[in-house]
């Protein structure tokens, strides 16, 4: 009693470190922290996360969908609608790791170990084993116990005689919250698990005198080994997110038959580059695209996109024609490019009396799909008109003409009849404030004209102001991406699968083969025991198995002075 | 043929025939399992028992077929493309792939011809689903045209089906275990010597020690000896448990699942049916094998699905690389599915945590399949995204969010009441 060191009722920081680490190494733990990932994700997986679908989460917050607005003010204030790019997830996540590490050390130490320096221990009272076999052979302990140790190294056994003393380990176990720890010189409990081993005293079991024992052991380390795989690559998988995550670049642009971009910063809709990714990473090329077709079915769903580039590089040496289909991105230059959005483009030209009118992209509008089939929707500014003109353009492919003359949009995507429905502003656009190109302001505009307009042809809206359809066209939305660290992971998921096997599968078996001389016939009993620490039925058929071999090996194998024994001479 | 009357084909192959086909073998296998096991004595009932399982394979077998053709059909209805293009076929495919393994995996492979009752059962309930997401067959929209999504589809549907398999055990197991434990506790108070004979852990072979699958050595688990009265346990296995509130519970969880369909029939049918299969079990649990082998089966089969489902997820990111440009993009379906592999990666840690093997291990097991289940039909039907399945039939969004509530509210009452019962018992 008075031996207890006397301990403060608060910890201090140095033991709360200690307690903190010992609770995070507990399987427990894991499970605690793996069930709070899993809220957490949960979580995410119900509530529209915003940067996946930012409309639907403004939706929510405003309370036209969703549980309402004012549970929509409580999921934002919780910062539920970025669940994965909170700091408590990213803690989560810490925590997770470092109880990953926290188990691994010791666990990979112990391998390290046992690989090295351990063999098995040998065993006391092989015959009241749960399986356990015996027959007799002629030959002598010895010689028996050389040839079993030869058949179970070739069954890939790892094996120790009694003769065998190996004291360079110091003896382990699995303490009751599976963590690994090292035993005190002293213990000599069964429940020790000795990677290393004093001799047996074979005279205290039924052996005898003179036996000789072998002790064999499998699957540990293939079992341990192909957990801990399993385990470890979770740490190559976090090293290919955040260092791809740093070295990244994702990039977003729009481009229109016959027209083209650069690789460069500034030429992208959308860039989303790594903290680690410099101006000077993009490497120029051009991309031109010549043509794109979309295959429709007969009842309006896409079969396939098609689009047919060219690709230059910044120094105009290699000139590549590359056709770019869905799930089929382009490699070039290291930079991977995807076709992944697509629209209408349809080129409006404004005149007045003055000339043509400055519209943005050469009065190429990017239309995008509403939500209602077979419409599309766009807006052309032209601020350099006076007075300044604002048209909002719906674009239906299939809208043919009834005997009225009237277009009857049918909703079909196909482009069978095109035309589009303007309607025009004259007023002030409001560009001086920050306006969506998509957005058109028409607080301080009046309406001055409506209509329909086919392809090829144009009409008067407004004094001398003519709007103009030349032609339809058609536009690609192309991902640029370079994202270096997929390799990594992807051998990271490979290990991580391959290392999950054997953790199931390969299961840690020891078996004992006992030669003890039986004083009043001469010949010696061969005791065979087993253990299997996993997977029980498994281990019946092996065990069954390797006793067989045995017989046959110990049993059949004449030699002269065995024979005249078996003949029955004495 | 043409692709109309190939679709008509199909649809009519699946409902009704494999249906009924199904209905029968399961019908035929749960009155083998009445007749065969116990009552050895009675010889004529025992010959009845084994010519209606026969007539069960059969049924079963002809299911099969019959399963197959649909399948095949359908795929040739829809232009000749992989059959699991949306959740009709996936659950069509599921629901096969269960049957299957019900015939060969668990009759013919492990011999366990008591559960594939259960199992059929589950397979059912599966066909059920894909009878109310019924959709005309087309083509595969382009994102869905590429290998990786049919490799990986492929391994979440083959794993998604393993793991409905476990579940049926996980469920068997932990009915069984419970009236197992309840006959012991009971006997070990009265102290007679009558309850020698209800000794729990019996088996007959005194030689072979079935220890549980998984298990760590120093479990505690001691071999079994002796042997036993089967009828008079069997009956006191079945008044140990009161399955009333388990049928309740069960049928309360199915009805928030079938209350995302919005469909009436649906959510009248699949609770019912779901509680009268939980009453099923209760009935069936002096046929079943011991709880430990259930557990054990139970573990089994989760582990070999564990590295198809890491194999999926995996495969899924490798496609969105492909399609989409980005491996992981935080979509509800890769969410929904890594929380379902976290929720099994929890049940194969629990079973190595002291403490919550057996029983605590089996409920994480139960609950990792509903996580399952809600990936598949919650987030499809509910949740949209860029994976969602296109052309599902039935009204996507706004399933009627207080029934939900009110399903599940009913379910934590009746756990919270049983718990209760269960403590108050144990007390007297």
């Amino acid at each position: 009693m008075a031996d207890l060191p006397a301990r403060p009722l608060i910890p201090g920081p140095v033991e709360t470190a200690v307690l903190f680490w010992r609770w995070l190494r507990r399987m427990r733990t894991a499970l605690y922290l793996l069930g709070a990932l899993g809220v957490a994700v949960l979580i995410g997986t119900v509530v529209p996360q915003r940067p996946n679908v930012p409309e639907t989460v403004s939706r929510w917050l405003a309370g036209t969908e969703g549980p309402g607005q004012t549970a929509g003010q409580a999921l934002q204030t919780l910062g539920m609608f970025d669940v994965f790019g909170a700091p408590w997830f990213i803690v989560l996540l810490i925590l997770l790791f470092v109880s990953l590490t926290a188990c691994l050390i010791p666990r990979v130490r112990a391998f390290w170990r046992t690989a090295r320096y351990g063999r098995p221990p040998l065993a006391r009272d092989l015959g009241g084993r749960s399986h356990a076999r015996s027959f007799t052979t002629a030959l002598d302990p010895g010689s028996a116990v050389v040839r079993s140790r030869e058949l179970l190294a070739g069954a890939r056994y790892r094996t120790r005689t009694d003769e065998d003393a190996d004291p360079r380990s110091a003896p382990v176990r699995s303490d009751p919250d599976g963590a690994v720890v090292a035993a005190p010189a002293d213990d000599t409990s069964s429940t020790w698990s000795r990677v290393e081993h004093d001799p047996v005293d074979l005279d205290a079991s039924h052996g005898g005198p003179a036996a000789r024992q072998v002790a064999g052991e499998k699957g540990h380390l293939a079992r341990e080994g192909g957990s801990l795989a399993f385990h470890l690559s979770f740490f190559a998988i976090l090293i290919g997110v955040v260092l791809g995550e740093l070295t990244s670049f994702v990039g977003q642009v729009g481009v229109v038959e016959r027209q083209a971009f650069s690789d460069t910063p500034v030429a992208y809709w959308t860039a989303d580059p790594g903290r680690w990714w410099s101006p000077s990473d993009h490497t120029g090329f051009r991309l031109q695209l010549e043509d794109f077709e979309v295959e429709w079915t007969e009842t309006g769903l896409p079969v396939e996109f098609t689009s047919d580039v060219t690709l230059t590089s910044s120094d105009g040496s290699v000139v590549r024609e590359e056709t770019t289909v869905v799930n089929d991105p382009i490699v070039f230059q290291r930079m991977k490019i995807h076709q992944l959005d697509w629209g209408w483009a349809p080129r409006i030209v404004i005149e007045d009396t003055r000339g043509d009118v400055a519209v943005p992209h050469d009065g190429y509008i990017t239309m995008t799909a509403t939500d209602q089939p077979g419409v599309w929707r766009g807006v052309v500014k032209a601020p350099a008109a006076r007075p300044q003109i604002g048209v909002e353009l719906f674009l239906f492919p299939s809208a043919p003409q009834n005997e009225a003359g009237e277009l009857v949009p049918t909703g079909r995507p196909q482009p069978e009849a095109p035309a589009i429905v303007y309607q025009v502003w004259e007023g002030d656009l409001q560009l001086d404030g920050v306006q969506g190109v998509d957005e058109l302001d028409t607080t301080r505009m009046r309406q001055v004209a409506r209509g329909g307009l086919r392809p090829g042809s144009s009409v008067e809206i407004a004094d001398g102001v003519t709007l103009g359809f030349p032609e339809l066209d058609q536009w690609v939305g192309f991902q640029v991406s370079r994202r270096p660290t997929v390799p990594l992971l992807l051998a990271g998921a490979t290990v991580l699968l391959v290392g999950l096997l054997p953790a199931l599968y390969a299961y840690r078996r020891r078996i004992w083969v006992e030669a003890a001389p039986d004083p009043r016939t001469g010949l010696t009993r061969i005791t065979v025991a087993g253990h299997a620490y996993q997977r029980p039925q498994a281990f019946d058929d092996e065990f069954t198995r390797i006793v067989e071999e045995l017989r046959e090996r110990l049993e059949t194998d004449p030699r002269p002075h065995d024979r005249a024994r078996e003949v029955g001479v004495r | 043929m043409t692709e109309v009357q190939l679709a008509e084909l199909s649809r009519t192959l699946f409902f009704p025939w494999t249906f009924l086909a199904y209905i029968g073998a399961m019908v035929a296998y749960f009155f083998r399992l009445a007749f065969t096991k116990i009552d050895r004595e009675e010889g004529d009932r025992a010959t009845a028992g084994t010519i209606v399982g026969r007539l069960g394979v059969g049924l079963l077998a002809v299911g099969l077929v019959l399963h197959l053709g649909s399948i095949v059909t359908r795929s040739l209805a829809s232009g000749v493309r992989v059959p699991w293009g949306n959740m009709y076929e996936y659950s069509s495919v599921m629901g096969f792939g269960v049957a299957a393994i019900a015939l060969f995996g668990v009759h013919l492979w492990q011999k366990r011809a008591e559960l594939v009752g259960f199992v059929l059962f589950a397979g059912l309930v599966l066909m059920g689903s894909a009878i109310v997401l019924y959709t005309d067959p087309g083509p595969l929209m382009p994102a869905l045209q590429t290998h990786w999504m049919k490799i990986h589809v492929f391994s979440m549907m083959v794993s998604s089906t393993i793991l409905t398999v476990a579940f049926v055990f996980t469920g068997l197991y932990l009915m069984r275990d419970l009236a197992e434990r309840r006959v012991a506790d009971r006997h070990r108070f009265e102290g007679s010597t009558v309850g020698a004979a209800y000794s729990p852990d019996a088996v007959t072979d005194a030689e072979t020690v079935d220890r549980p699958e998984g298990y760590e050595d120093d479990s505690g688990f001691e071999p079994r000896t002796t042997e036993v009265d089967d009828a008079a346990y069997g009956r006191a296995l079945r008044d140990a448990v009161n399955p009333i509130p388990y049928a309740i519970s069960a049928a309360a969880l199915t009805l928030a699942y079938a209350l995302l369909f919005q469909n009436p029939v649906a959510t009248i049918v699949a609770p019912a049916v779901v509680g009268l299969g939980t009453l099923a079990a209760w009935w069936a649990l002096p046929y079943l094998p011991d709880a430990a082998t259930l557990d054990s089966l139970a573990y089994r089969t989760t582990a070999f699905a564990f590295p198809i489902l890491t194999f999926g997820v995996i495969a899924g990111a490798v496609w969105a690389e492909q399609s989409w440009g980005r491996y992981w993009g935080w979509d509800p379906k890769e969410t929904g599915a890594f929380l379902t592999w976290v929720a099994y990666a929890g049940y194969l840690h629990s079973r190595a945590t002291r403490g919550l093997r057996g029983r605590g291990a089996a409920g994480i097991g139960m609950l990792a399949f509903l996580i399952l289940m809600f990936t598949y039909y919650a987030v499809n039907l509910w949740i949209s995204g860029l994976h969602s399945y296109q052309g599902t039939g039935v009204a996507a969004s706004n399933p009627p969010y207080w029934g939900i509530a009110g399903a599940l509210a009913i379910y934590g009452i009746v756990k919270l009441v049983t718990r209760r019962s269960r403590q108050r018992t144990s007390r007297a």
